[in-house]
């Protein structure tokens, strides 16, 4: 509802009316997006130009240069290696650091585990895990397995946290309840533990893959020899390709935002909120 | 009785931490120093001279000065910058409003870093391009909470106050903002900790001399092992500090409406 | 036989004394009514088709029926955050238009602000009327009193205070807006059933120091005969007055014991009947 004004109490109306009001809406909605789109880069357009203007193009590079970037990448199929290639990355990194930040989890809900680790977690998260950059760099070299260290690192305490809540959060009546039945710890793992962790897991990696997404990009930058998007946002920006930048840099804009969009239409319904924000 | 519990506790807690650093010197002194090549590694001994040295000669300050700063500075013009979307957006009819959205949206999905490239072009590599990382980081952040507390405000509650006589101003005075309010402590204690990583991971992008990523990356090109440990050190410290302070400040403020622990371990850098 | 005893030791409110309840109403006019009112919202089903309905000052009349016969939209119809398609609704002899400053309302969902404690809340009324800061607390203060909240607790704010105290808070507010109308909307039906009996009581205490109109929205029969001086039973698909009773006993009844008097089980039977004929 909007600041000081208040809409009546609804009642439902038929099934009917509910659809053709929300198509409407949507027609509406996509529409004025797109109108808003337009006038933002007619704005653009106009005001671009050499030294004077307000968007100079050394500095922003003009909408029909971009465009023509933005089809040279397409056509000359560079964007697809490297979108693939920072993908790749972010998953794999993903997929390997859920899992010891789920079993760091697990350890630290035991009351020994917890006295014995707490604190150790605690300082590993504060530690800025960007600044283990160039430890990596020389601990694994330049290559792939720094990528996914740095994006593991970020990402598992997504997974660590969002299991320490889901284990906090237990039904302890069930808990009794099973283990009164005669199940053993391992199956109250099995039916218990990971039916409640999963929703909180799906909003884990809700976050996670854009996170990863951005870390990702910040290595690509950092790192010489790198592939990916970064690396080609790198390249422009040190070739003085203002325009190609700027088209890697939407493009890059677009498929986080895709990202977002997809990961909260698939993942959305099951995903229960571990916090927002973890997004760089 | 609760007073034993409490120092029980302190114990406890103290006996846990003293344990975890005295493993970790241990550790470090015992097992990887004398492993891993000097490059790499360097022994407790050497860094904490480090420290001292960065100490005295008044780089630590210096540091942590220039990063907090560049946090803060970002911190506080993101926080207003959303805080004005969010009303802006907020006081619009839904309808229309929604229209606006995706532009907070665009900037909580987009990489931030992705920025960087340009910001370099336009703005070099000091203070004012890590600001304005640290300021589009905190931006959606703040906009988004404070937007879905305005849009969150009980209908129920409104048309009571309406019916109570309530003028448009009492309303948005004593209902929407103190609600909103809420939301907003939420967002800003998030931000925080994501506001001093993004300064220090922007530092090290641009390749920065001052500030804590700066010191990182200059010790890093020098080879400086005892460089980058000594200022990882300070860095986790203010780190510490900073999420100790935002904890307590989160407990004070929200308590009071029984909102508890919302903000958990969001900020994963 | 428990129920003889009863009778024997009842006070003398109780006391089955035939009463007409048309002497509640004073000269003047009625303080609500609702004629020929229709109510639907465009392109859907008619909710409210011809309801008319009186009530006299100081009566309370409550409203009973299935679900989604309308009883709720009666009560926003007459606060005025509903206009009806037709018909006329006047309270206290003028028509309502626009928000009906005649009236409060109670509903189940308690619109406390979360971050006041329970006098700030309670005195919002006065504080939106402008009165001083030291007069509105010392009223508030009363009204707290008189709803039964101890002085301990007028400092803590809605979380720490259980639901029945939270009731009694509202109600509390409602003394203070001091409106000549009370609408409630199932005001007690999150709260058990013992509790909701000593609300119950606390309202009719109430209703005598102060003889507002109250129309009171509920499921339960045995609430309805209780308070209501008069109930009348509604007709869904489209809403309309099926069955209108008067309970022939003066208020304060005993809230607890008044149920339990065989003239109350007849009206009980009575109204069950009505009721399920509705439902058909």
């Amino acid at each position: 509802m909007s600041l000081g004004t208040v809409e009546p109490a609804t009642v439902a109306p038929t099934r009917r009316d509910q659809k053709a009001a929300r198509s409407n809406d949507r027609v509406f909605l996509i529409l004025a997006r797109l109108g808003l789109a337009v006038v933002l880069v007619a704005f653009w357009e106009l005001n671009s130009g050499g030294r004077g203007s307000l968007l100079p193009d050394y500095a922003f590079g003009t909408p029909s240069a971009v465009a023509d970037q933005f089809v040279k990448l397409f056509s000359s199929g560079e964007i697809y290696s490297s979108l693939w290639s920072t993908v790749a990355t972010v998953l794999y990194a993903t997929l390997l650091s859920a899992p010891v930040g789920i079993l760091l989890a697990v350890a630290t809900s035991v009351p020994v585990g917890r006295w014995l680790l707490e604190p150790l977690v605690t300082i590993t998260y504060a530690v800025p895990k960007v600044g283990l950059i160039s430890i990596y760099i020389l601990v694994l070299g330049v290559s792939g397995a720094t990528h996914i260290a740095l994006v593991g690192g970020a990402t598992m305490f997504l997974y660590y946290y969002a299991m320490r809540q889901a284990i906090n959060e237990i039904d302890r009546r069930q808990l009794i309840e099973f283990r009164l039945l005669g199940a053993s710890w391992l199956k109250v793992a099995k039916s218990l533990l990971l039916r409640a962790a999963s929703p909180n897991l799906i909003g884990a990696t809700r976050l996670a893959l854009p996170l990863g997404f951005a870390i990702e990009i910040f290595a690509e930058l950092r790192i010489p020899t790198s592939s990916g998007l970064g690396a080609l946002l790198e390249h422009d920006a040190a070739a003085q390709n203002t325009a190609g930048s700027v088209a890697v840099m939407l493009f890059v804009l677009i498929i986080g935002y895709l990202l977002d969009l997809a990961l909260g239409a698939l993942l959305g319904r099951h995903a229960k909120s571990v916090g927002v924000g973890a997004i760089v | 009785m609760k007073a034993r519990e409490l120092s029980l506790r302190t114990v406890s807690v103290c006996g846990q931490w003293a344990f975890t650093l005295l493993l970790i010197y241990a550790v470090w002194r015992w097992l990887l120093d004398p492993h891993l090549s000097p490059v790499l590694f360097a022994s407790p001994a050497k860094v904490f001279s480090q420290l001292g040295t960065y100490a005295s000669n008044g780089d630590l300050w210096a540091m942590v000065g220039t990063t907090l700063s560049e946090a803060l500075a970002g911190f506080a013009i993101g926080a207003l910058t959303g805080i004005i979307a969010a009303l802006a957006i907020g006081s619009m009819r839904p309808r229309y409003g929604k229209v606006f959205e995706p532009i907070i949206g665009g900037f909580y999905a987009m990489p931030k870093f992705v920025l960087a490239p340009l910001l370099f072009l336009w703005l070099g590599t000091g203070f004012a391009p890590r600001t304005v990382l640290v300021t589009v980081s905190v931006f959606p952040l703040v906009a988004i909470y404070s937007l879905t507390g305005i849009r969150t405000v009980d209908a129920d509650t409104v048309r009571m106050m309406q019916l109570a006589g309530a003028s448009k101003l009492q309303i948005a005075r004593k209902l929407m903002l103190p609600h909103t309010g809420g939301y907003l402590v939420i967002s800003l204690v998030l931000a925080g900790p994501h506001a001093l990583t993004v300064a220090i991971a922007s530092e090290i992008l641009f390749g920065a001399s001052n500030g804590i990523g700066g010191f990182l990356y200059t010790s890093s090109e020098a080879f400086s092992a005892s460089g980058v440990l000594a200022t990882l050190i300070i860095g986790t410290a203010v780190a510490l500090l900073l999420f100790g302070i935002t904890r307590a400040l989160e407990h004070r403020l929200l308590s009071a409406r029984g909102l508890g622990r919302l903000a958990r371990g969001n900020t994963a850098l | 036989m428990k129920r003889a005893t009863a009778i024997a030791g009842t006070p003398t409110s109780i006391i089955p004394k035939r009463s007409d309840s048309a002497a509640l109403a004073p000269d003047g006019p009625p303080s609500v009514q609702v004629t020929g009112v229709n109510f639907g919202y465009p392109g859907t089903d008619v909710i409210l088709e011809g309801v008319d309905l009186t009530v006299a000052h100081g009566e309370i009349l409550v409203l009973i029926g299935a679900s989604g016969c309308g009883k709720s939209t009666l009560l926003n119809l007459v606060a005025g955050i509903l206009t009806p398609t037709s018909g006329d609704i006047r309270s206290c002899g003028q028509p309502v238009s626009g928000l009906n400053r005649h009236v409060s309302y109670m509903t189940q969902k308690d619109t406390l602000l979360a971050w006041r404690n329970a006098v700030d809340n309670v005195a919002l009324p006065l504080e939106i009327k402008g009165v001083s800061r030291r007069e509105r607390h010392e009223r508030a203060r009363q009204a707290l009193a008189r709803v039964g909240i101890a002085p301990a607790a007028v400092g803590l704010r809605p979380h720490q205070l259980s639901g029945g105290m939270r009731s009694r808070l509202a109600l509390g507010r409602l003394l203070l807006s001091d409106t000549d109308i009370i609408l409630m909307d199932e005001p007690f039906a999150a709260v058990d059933a013992l509790l909701r009996v000593r609300l119950q009581q606390l309202l009719l205490d109430v209703w005598q120091e102060t003889r507002k109109t109250i129309i009171y929205v509920t499921h339960d029969l045995d609430e309805a005969i209780t308070l209501g001086h008069r109930v009348v039973v509604m007709n869904r698909h489209p809403g309309r007055i099926a069955h209108d009773r008067p309970i022939p006993f003066p208020q304060p009844r005993d809230a607890s014991r008044f149920r339990a008097l065989p003239e109350a089980r007849d009206i009980y039977v009575e109204l069950l009947d009505a009721l399920e004929g509705t439902m058909t």
